[in-house]
Parts: C-alpha cells; structure tokens; sequence
C-alpha cells in the first residue's frame, strides 16, 4: 500500500466564519455570543455561533429557539450570505496563491495539496503559517490550519488544533494520535456504524488498529477495511479541485405545521423540478432518492429507495419521493414541520443513452422543454400545474 | 372437519397456492390457507393478498366431515411438505380450534384462526371470457414477462398487456420503453368486441409457475379491476393494472435497411461471452457494437476495466445497407436471443439505422417479436 509520506496535504477550515465576519465588522459584537440563524421567534436554526456561544452550549443545527433558551443574551443576527461569500471568496483567494490544487469543501473549508510547492515557499508549517497571517492580517479572521500526508489526517489535525491553531500529524504520530480517539471520529462512520463497531468491542480508533481485519471483514463486510485503513492513518484519496457534490436537495422548514397531504405533495414536485433541473445542468444523474421528514415532536424521519436507473428526469424524482411519502403517511399521520428531497449517487451522465420507445409519451422532452424556457426566460416562466398549490408558501 | 389425503396431492396444492397468501401483517386473516371440504366438491383450498388469489381444489380425498378452517399459509406448507409420503389426515377440533394432523402412529397440529372472516375472491360478475390451450399461454407469457419494467413511474410499463381484438386475434405485450416483446396468437372463438386488460409481472410469474406444456384449455374472464385463468381446480385472480396502455403497434417499425441472418447458437455464445465485460462506470451498463460492412458482421465488446473482444461472426447473410455501427444493451440484446434459442436455429436481425429501432425475429415465424431500441453514443 503505498502513503502519500511527505506531508503535502493542507486542511483549513475557519473559526466561527459567520460569527467571525459580523465580529469582524462591528467591533463592538467582539467578546460576545453571537448567533447567526435569524431571530429566536421564527423557527430557523443556527448556523453558526461564535466561540462565547459555544460555552453555552449553543451549536450549529441547533433550532435558534433551543439556542435561545439556553444563551438569552446571545445576540441574534439574520445571516448576511453575500457578505461571507465575498469573504470566503478573499480566503480561497489567498489559498490559490500557495497551491492550484484546491478542494473547497464548504465556504468555510478546503483541503490544498501543496505537493512541489515547497521550493517557491517552503515548508508545509511554513505554507500553512504564512495562510493563517495572511488571513489574519489581510482579512481579520482567524483559519485554523491542519498538516499532514493525507486529507484524513490533515482535517483531524485541524479539529484537534481549534481554535485558531496550526497542527502537524507526522506520518510516524498518526497511530498514536488517533490510537485514543472515538470511533466515531474516522471519516464516514456515522451512528449506525458506531453502534455496530461498538457491538464488536472496538470503541476507539486505537480498538480498530488492534483487530485481525481479516477476521473483521468476514462478520462486517468488506468495506470495513476501508476504516481500518484510516484507523491506521492510511487514507489514499487525492485532493480533487472540481469537488462533486454528493447529493443535491431542497428542504423547507414550514412557518406552521402543515397536514394538507396535497400540499406536500405539490412541495415534493416543486422540489423534484428544480433538482432535476440542477442534474441536467451539471450532466448528472442520481441513483437513490431521499425524503426527509420532521415532525412537529422533531422526531426526523428520512428514507431512501434506489431507482432501477440512474435518472435525471423531474417526474422519476418526484414519483419515487411521493412514493417513499405515501409510505411514511401510511404509518404517520401527523402535522408536518419540515419536509425535504434530495437524490444521490450521483454519477455523469452516461456516455451511452437508452432511449425510449415511446419518446413522445414519457417525461423526458417535457424535462427538456422546460429546460430551454426556463434558459430563455429564467427559472419562474413556466413550471408543472400541480406545483402552483404549493406556490402561496413562498 | 375431518378428511383424508396423500401427503404428496396435499402439499403440491398447497405448493400451488400458498405463495398468494399475503406476507405482509396488515390483514392477519389474508396470512392463512382456507381449507375447505365437502364430499361434493372435494378439498378446497384458498389464498389471497386481494392483490392476487389462488384457488385449488381436489376430489381424491375421503371426507367423513365437511368443514372449512383457515390456518397460516407458510406453517402450513412448510408442515405438510415435510411430512413422509403416505395417506394423512386432518381433523378440526372445535374446542381447542386445532387442526390435527395424523400421519401413521405419528400426530401434530397446527393452530387455525378462530372465528375469522375470510373476504371472498372478487370474481363475480366476470363475463368476457376466452380459451386458450395452456401451451399458447405459457409460451406467450414466457417470452413477453420479462420485457416489463421492474419499476416505473408509469404502472401499465410494469405490466403485461393482453390485447383482444374481436377477430379472434390475440396480442401479449410487454415493455420497459426500452425494448418490447410481442407475441400473437389467433384463438379459435371470436369475441363481440375488442377489450384490453394489463395484468402485473408477478401474476404473470405465477401462472407460469403452474402451467404445463399440454394443450388442455385455460379460461380468461375478467371484468374491470380484476381478471380470473382457471381450468378444472385451478383459479388464479389478480387485480388488473390501471391505465392506458401506450399504443404499441405504432413503435412496431414497418420497414428497415439491413436485414442480417444468423445462427442463434452463434450469436448466443457471442453474447455470453460479451456479457463478462463489466459494465464501466461512464457507461452504467455494458453494451455492444456491431458493425456492418463489406458483407461482414463484427460484434464487439469493450470494457475499461477488463478488456476487449471483436468477434468476426461466421456464417452470416447480410442484406440491404452496410458500412453502419450501431450499439445494443448487450442483456437485452441477449434477453431475445434466449427466447429465439427456444424455437429457432436462426435468428434474423433488422435495422432501421443506428438509431431507429432494431426488430429481433425468428425469420420463419411472425408471431413472435421483439423490439430493442439502439443505445446513443452520445460523445
């Protein structure tokens, strides 16, 4: 198994970056909880809080009425998103001068490959300092900075250094640095797989390194290995500039909770055209779709089915989601406070096309015709009768 | 109730019907075999999902007390299947409601419901009917069933279509909108008027599970929602698919360019080879291409991952257009080939450009077609 040994792979990621900005611009916010995610009485969530909100135990995703009731002096902003795009836009900015090779992340997030730049600015400690003053200086926002042979490590580098820090994970420290973490903290293992290494007796990444993977492999499938991997700090994949978007969804939380089922339902299809319209756009196609539903206890449902081929076409979209819907009603009839779809397994179109026999009577030239109205006359000209139901939400 | 039987004519009834018993827990009744004997009509033995109803029955049963009990579908087969090959016999006990098996000096008993109400198979009312011999419905139903969708968006592309013309012409036809099988068959009887009904793949599987290859008739009737075959003890109801069926006959193309005859063993083995190329991530599914050209057919198959084959194909007739390069599903391709290694040594290929659709035919026999769409390079 060959490792990337040098350590060429940068991670940055900013502090509190919403937090930061408004800090940033209004001198006096500086020292104090700042929570941005709209006001406490309407019903988004937080975004992002600054570090004197955290020590209240306010967190991001966090409904801004809980955050509320936990910090009452926090002070609440709506979020200013043209704001932190043009500041996020400065950061990359400054990125792109030590490496081309930048995977944003998030707005607030990116891994670099900094592999043969050292001869222009030496050192990755040096690289990842000189973009933390850069930012600091030039932008007034504080990046922490993470450094080591492969994107894993770097981003765990990066966690363990916040706030503000700049972290090395050494190829020679990587197992006994993670060897004391949770399981948890391995790229990819989320609830279910927790509770499943649990079940095996390996609670931390230092239980992984320990277990005989063969044997492992054997009672929990072959893509077990690829945690094993990282537990060992191996982690292969390359830093790829055009990063693919995994998934692509809508969701809304309601004002009120809703019953109507046809409402919902028009919801869903206004949701399906327009991330059919982001597939074709990008040339792509998913193979699963996902409902999500939040109910007014919070209880969060999600679901997923794979659809026979992978599809870019609204109705496909939106007759698997309604499905999956009609599904969850059958079980749960209560109100509904938030409801989303989205699609994944996203692949390129494929290079070979199977049309239909009955081109004229199937979904796909109405996708297409959409399509280039929409190009001429922008995305509100024209849309499906049944969506115009869910129109008096917006 | 009380009645006697050989294990071996139980448990292939019950093998015939216990699949329509619902597996589901919804309707908890729906989840039983509804066993029924009178010294008329011999055993009875029901099962329904009301999506699908089976209905078997028998005389070769001694009955010393008629009577009906309902009992779990699956622990009842599964029972009566692993009991050794000799006379049996059921007893219902009203008092405990357990129904006793005996089978020599050995006994056992399987719980039955208590008091249940068991819905009626919704048959009535079922006027239009026609007759076709069992082979004639097992070789249309064989050679169309797999053409349907597993999924879609629209229902009538899972389903089979039977079409009746008042003529006497009957038309089985099946399609994914990628490809579509077509079977006809002119049944002896006219009807007084055309009628069309879908029928989903699963019912379709299970009446093919039964049928044999004997030309002893098998009735259709059917009304709206739901259609009835049956034969001497035998009746399988399935709910109909709603919907208008797309009009197939206009996708069935008229004329062609090139026509191309070959050996249906040649071609299959082709095929097969092809099929152990992966398909490649860019293109989701493997396919082939063939090429015409100075009297030639080349077939090939490529895989990024694996490798490659070109396949020069022996012995065949090439007629009309040549110099075209045009790409097949290499599964569906083979789908029809599988169908035409049934019933014919030579299988005969007709294009209408590389884009129009291909027809796939036993060059000998019209009833039989089958349609596939080319795939579009799309570089």
């Amino acid at each position: 198994m060959p490792l990337n040994q040098a350590l060429s792979i940068i991670h940055c990621d900013l502090d509190a970056f919403f937090a930061s900005v408004e800090q940033r611009d209004d001198p006096s916010l500086r020292g104090l909880p700042v929570i941005i995610g709209g006001s406490p009485e309407a019903r988004g969530v937080v975004s992002t809080c600054s570090y004197e909100a955290r020590a209240f135990g306010v967190r991001s995703a966090m409904p801004t009425a809980q955050a509320y009731r936990l910090c009452p002096q926090g002070i609440f902003l709506p979020v200013n998103m043209k704001k932190y795009i043009e500041a996020s836009g400065q950061v990359f900015e400054i990125m792109a001068a030590y490496s081309p090779l930048i995977e944003p992340l998030s707005i607030d997030e990116a891994f670099l490959d900094i592999t043969g730049c050292n001869r222009l600015f030496g050192s990755a400690e040096k690289i990842g300092q000189s973009i933390k003053e850069r930012v600091c200086h030039e932008l007034g926002l504080n990046i922490s900075v993470g450094i080591s042979c492969n994107k894993f490590l770097a981003k765990l580098a990066t966690e363990l250094g916040k706030p503000n820090g700049l972290k090395i994970i050494t190829e020679e420290e990587a197992a006994g640095v993670l060897a004391p973490l949770p399981i948890a903290n391995l790229w990819g293992v989320g609830p279910k797989t927790r509770q499943a290494f649990e079940r095996q007796g390996i609670l931390t990444i230092g239980d992984l390194q320990q277990v005989n993977i063969e044997n492992l492999e054997k009672q929990m499938g072959s893509s077990i290995r690829d945690y094993w991997e990282l537990a060992h700090g191996i982690d292969n994949r390359r830093v790829e500039p055009e990063h693919e978007a995994k998934s692509i969804g809508r969701e809304t939380t309601f004002p009120r909770d809703v019953e109507d089922d046809l409402f919902l339902d028009s919801i869903l299809l206004t949701f399906a055209e327009i991330i059919g319209r982001r597939l074709r756009k990008a040339e792509l196609t998913a193979q699963t779709v996902t409902l999500k539903i939040r109910y007014p206890d919070f209880k969060t449902l999600t679901r997923s089915k794979t659809i026979s081929a992978p599809s870019d076409a609204d109705m496909t979209i939106y007759q698997t989601g309604a499905d999956l819907f009609a599904e969850l009603r059958r079980q749960n009839t209560s109100r509904v406070r938030l409801i989303g779809l989205s699609v994944g397994r996203l692949q390129s179109r494929s290079k070979v096309c199977q049309d239909s026999l009955f081109q004229t009577r199937v979904n796909k030239p109405v996708d297409e015709v959409l399509d280039s109205i929409k190009d001429r006359f922008g995305e509100r000209i024209i849309t499906r009768a049944e969506t115009l139901l869910s129109d008096n939400d917006e | 109730m009380n009645f006697s039987i050989e294990q071996k004519d139980l448990a292939s009834l019950t093998n015939l019907v216990y699949r329509a018993a619902s597996n589901k827990n919804a309707i908890p009744v729906l989840a039983g075999l509804l066993l029924s004997v009178d010294p008329e009509s011999g055993l009875t033995i029901t099962a329904t999902d009301m999506e699908i109803g089976m209905r078997v029955s028998a005389k070769n049963v001694d009955v010393t007390e008629p009577g009906s009990v309902l009992v779990n579908a699956l622990y009842f087969h599964n029972f009566i299947k692993s009991l050794p090959a000799m006379r049996i016999n059921l007893q219902y006990d009203k008092e405990t409601a357990k129904l006793n098996v005996i089978y020599g000096r050995s006994t056992g008993f399987i719980n039955t419901y208590r008091d249940f109400e068991y819905p009626n198979l919704p048959i009535d009312k079922m006027e239009d009917r026609i007759t076709i011999p069992q082979a004639v419905l097992k070789e249309a139903l064989k050679k169309t069933a797999f053409a349907a969708a597993v999924t879609h968006f629209r229902q009538v592309f899972t389903g089979i279509l039977f079409d009746v013309k008042s003529n006497g012409e009957l038309k089985v036809v099946a399609s994914d909108t990628h490809r579509l099988a077509y079977f006809s068959y002119e049944m002896e009887q006219a009807i007084s008027e055309d009628t069309k009904f879908i029928i989903p793949q699963r019912t379709a599987n299970e009446i093919l599970r039964v049928l044999d290859e004997s030309d002893e008739p098998f009735k259709i009737a059917f009304n709206e929602n739901n259609v009835v075959f049956y034969r001497e003890g035998f009746l399988l109801m399935s709910r109909l698919i709603e919907g208008q069926y797309p009009v197939y006959e206009q996708v069935i193309p008229q004329s062609f360019s090139t026509f191309i005859n070959i050996k249906t063993s040649t071609l299959g083995e082709i095929l097969e080879r092809a099929r152990t190329m992966p398909g490649d991530d860019s293109l989701k599914m493997q396919y082939i291409q063939l090429t015409v050209a100075n009297n030639e057919l080349r077939i090939n198959a490529y895989s990024e991952l694996m490798g490659e084959l070109d396949e020069r194909v022996e012995e065949v007739d090439i007629e009309g257009e040549q110099d075209q390069k045009i790409s097949f599903n290499t599964n569906y391709f083979l789908d029809a080939v599988r169908v035409m290694q049934t019933e014919s040594e030579d299988i005969q290929l007709k294009l209408s450009g590389t884009l129009g659709p291909a027809m796939i035919q036993n060059p000998a026999n019209e009833k039989y077609i089958y349609i596939l769409v080319p795939l579009r390079t799309s570089n």
